[in-house]
């Protein structure tokens, strides 16, 4: 006789989450940076004019010629660039641009791809034929090239262009993931088990294939986040992204190319570099313990 | 036979949407290229309204947008992408000068994360669960968050002979005298002008494909052909290389089309960071100077030499795969 099988016991998301404690600290990490993006203001106020004798804020776009490239100090944690701003105030005001770039265009790039992954996904063959093909295209121009384009012929933006552009670009790896997981769904035995019940249509694609083939969608949303901030600071970077004065963490890591070699600022880049760095390893973490929580493969 | 024809077929349909992709994107872009070019040398707001209807005219830029994209598709067959406005050059020709330093930084940078992914990936794997392994597991991790124009910025800061260690050229692939020298210097010249921005490239890549082959290394060591080939005395190595290797080859052929965007996507910001005249150089000076002809020419190319890599991975894998040669 064999012995009967305990029936598994149903654990939950979020304790499956909880038990590593590399996800909460990805959670920490992205946490931290939110509130310093949201409290940017007040750690550092945008104040025109020369800063007050004796003032300890710093504001992130008052030149002060009088204290360039200088390393950090008690005055200014992080050094100053090459105009003498603060390169703490301007990390934090970065802060707020990257991460709202990257958050805008993540979230735009999303309800793009499922709009398109589901679209592709019905029966009607022309337009899964023609938005797969779109799919595949948009997933195999090298993206950067694409983006610095657009943007080139754009002219100066600003962050909600910015968002929409890597927003409208981006969206093709969400597609193809919605695409294939609705028709992997579709097949399965409880999709069988419901229209067997007779559910309506509606419901059976609302109730029981959507939530779960949209599972790997939202634990890829820190991975479609990350690609943002990249492409975000990438673009910055080379100069097409959001236009200066307005720091974000790429604008600040050019600045700190120029003064690379000679003579040598090395506070301007590795904060910026360790505050990008800080945001994207979060992201990664928190994508593949979405993954192993959620119990779906990448 | 009918599979090579299909993935062919797919390749050709890629192409034609990547031509309309690319259209349209920049097309609908605003920013008019025919103002935008005419006004080139005039105040901001001015416009030589001669010139603007001219372009339009040479360019189609009047008609409808189906009668433009099938005149766009059909000179991008034949790689007439037009002149270039900066420099009179036919854009082609201007790309033909470009194409080299960015084939070859990509393709080295490629080779170099392929092997050293492969060696590395085959160590991790036969250490696994131990110390190294969980080190070359952050290792990994870290590469793989770590952004490409960080860490150039970094090697150049540390490396490029100004405060710390003078190792590496800044700027440039080639020393002044480069023509005047031998062949064996020449190419040690470029070896040395060449290395920094392949290691920086290839760290993403590399972290990635380690990965990979670690994932498959270790599925493939506890099958049962590993124990039977450990059965039969063989050495460790023969085991790590020519049995459970051989079988996690695959999902790196893969990997390695997947990741064939985002590589070439990286190449242009290291262009930019150790000064390469390669495509992305071109188009970021195209994209300066709003040389509408010249950014076309670059993404269309740039997109289907990328295509066409992964096709190459693709039939690749096709080739290599015995299950799959057995069935035709």
């Amino acid at each position: 006789m064999t012995p009967a099988l305990a029936p598994p016991r149903r654990v939950g998301r979020w304790t499956r989450f909880r038990r590593s404690g590399s996800n909460l600290s990805a959670l920490a990490m992205l946490g931290a940076l939110l509130a310093l993006a949201a409290a940017a203001d007040l750690l550092a106020p945008d104040l025109p004019g020369p800063r007050a004798t004796g003032v300890r804020f710093a504001s992130p776009n008052t030149p002060s010629l009088g204290e360039r490239l200088q390393p950090p100090s008690a005055a200014h944690p992080f050094g100053t660039d090459g105009l003498g701003r603060d390169v703490l105030a301007r990390l934090v005001h970065g802060a707020r641009v990257t991460l709202a770039v990257a958050l805008g265009a993540a979230a735009l790039s999303t309800l793009l791809g499922v709009l398109v992954g589901l679209l592709a996904a019905s029966s009607l063959w022309w337009l899964d034929g023609l938005l797969s093909r779109a799919t595949a295209a948009l997933l195999s121009i090298p993206p950067l090239f694409l983006v610095l384009a657009v943007m080139g012929l754009r002219g100066d933006a600003g962050p909600e262009q910015l968002a929409l552009v890597l927003g409208c670009t981006g969206w093709a790896g969400v597609a193809r993931m919605v695409r294939a997981e609705v028709l992997r769904v579709r097949t399965l035995d409880f999709v069988l088990a419901a229209k067997a019940l007779g559910y309506s249509r509606a419901r059976v694609l609302g109730r029981h294939v959507l939530p779960n083939a949209l599972a790997s969608t939202w634990a890829s949303l820190p991975f479609v986040v990350a690609s943002a901030a990249f492409a975000e600071s990438a673009l910055s970077f080379l100069g097409f992204g959001v236009a200066p004065p307005t720091p974000s963490w790429g604008g600040l890591l050019m600045q700190a190319h120029e003064y690379a070699v000679c003579p040598g600022a090395w506070w301007l880049s590795l904060f910026p570099g360790v505050a990008l760095f800080a945001l994207l390893a979060a992201c990664a973490r928190l994508g593949e313990g979405l993954h192993e929580a959620l119990g779906v493969l990448r | 036979m009918a599979r090579l024809a299909g993935r062919l077929l797919s390749f050709a349909a890629t192409l034609v949407a990547i031509s309309l992709v690319t259209f349209l994107l920049l097309r609908l872009t605003p920013g008019d290229p025919a103002s935008l070019s005419a006004a080139r040398g005039l105040r901001p707001g001015q416009v030589n309204a001669a010139a603007a209807q001219q372009f339009r005219e040479e360019l189609g830029l009047d008609r409808p947008l189906g009668v433009q994209w099938v005149g766009w598709l059909r000179r991008s067959a034949t790689f007439d992408f037009g002149t270039s406005w900066r420099t009179g050059l036919p854009v082609i020709a201007e790309i033909g000068q470009r194409l080299p330093a960015t084939v070859g930084l990509n393709a080295t940078a490629l080779l170099l994360a392929c092997l050293a992914g492969v060696v590395s990936g085959v160590f991790f794997a036969a250490h696994r669960g131990r110390a190294l392994d969980r080190i070359g597991a952050a290792l990994t991790f870290v590469s793989l968050a770590l952004p490409s124009f960080a860490l150039g910025t970094a090697a150049l800061l540390l490396f490029g002979g100004g405060r710390y260690f003078d190792l590496i050229p800044v700027q440039g692939l080639r020393s002044e005298g480069f023509e005047a020298m031998p062949l064996a210097r020449r190419l040690a010249d470029l070896a040395w002008h060449a290395a920094a921005p392949v290691v920086v490239l290839s760290c993403g890549s590399l972290a990635s494909f380690s990965r990979t082959v670690r994932a498959g290394m270790v599925e493939a060591l506890q099958q049962d052909f590993v124990l039977a080939a450990r059965a039969r005395g063989l050495s460790e190595r023969a085991v790590l290389f020519r049995h459970a290797l051989s079988n996690s080859l695959l999902p790196l052929l893969s990997q390695l089309g997947l990741s064939l965007p985002m590589l070439v996507s990286g190449s242009a910001i290291i262009e930019r960071l150790f000064g390469i005249p390669g495509l992305g150089q071109l188009l970021f000076e195209a994209v300066l100077s709003r040389d509408y002809a010249v950014i076309m020419g670059v993404v269309t190319v740039v997109a289907v030499a990328t295509v066409g890599g992964m096709l190459l991975a693709d039939l690749l894998s096709a080739l290599l795969d015995p299950r799959l040669r057995s069935r035709q």
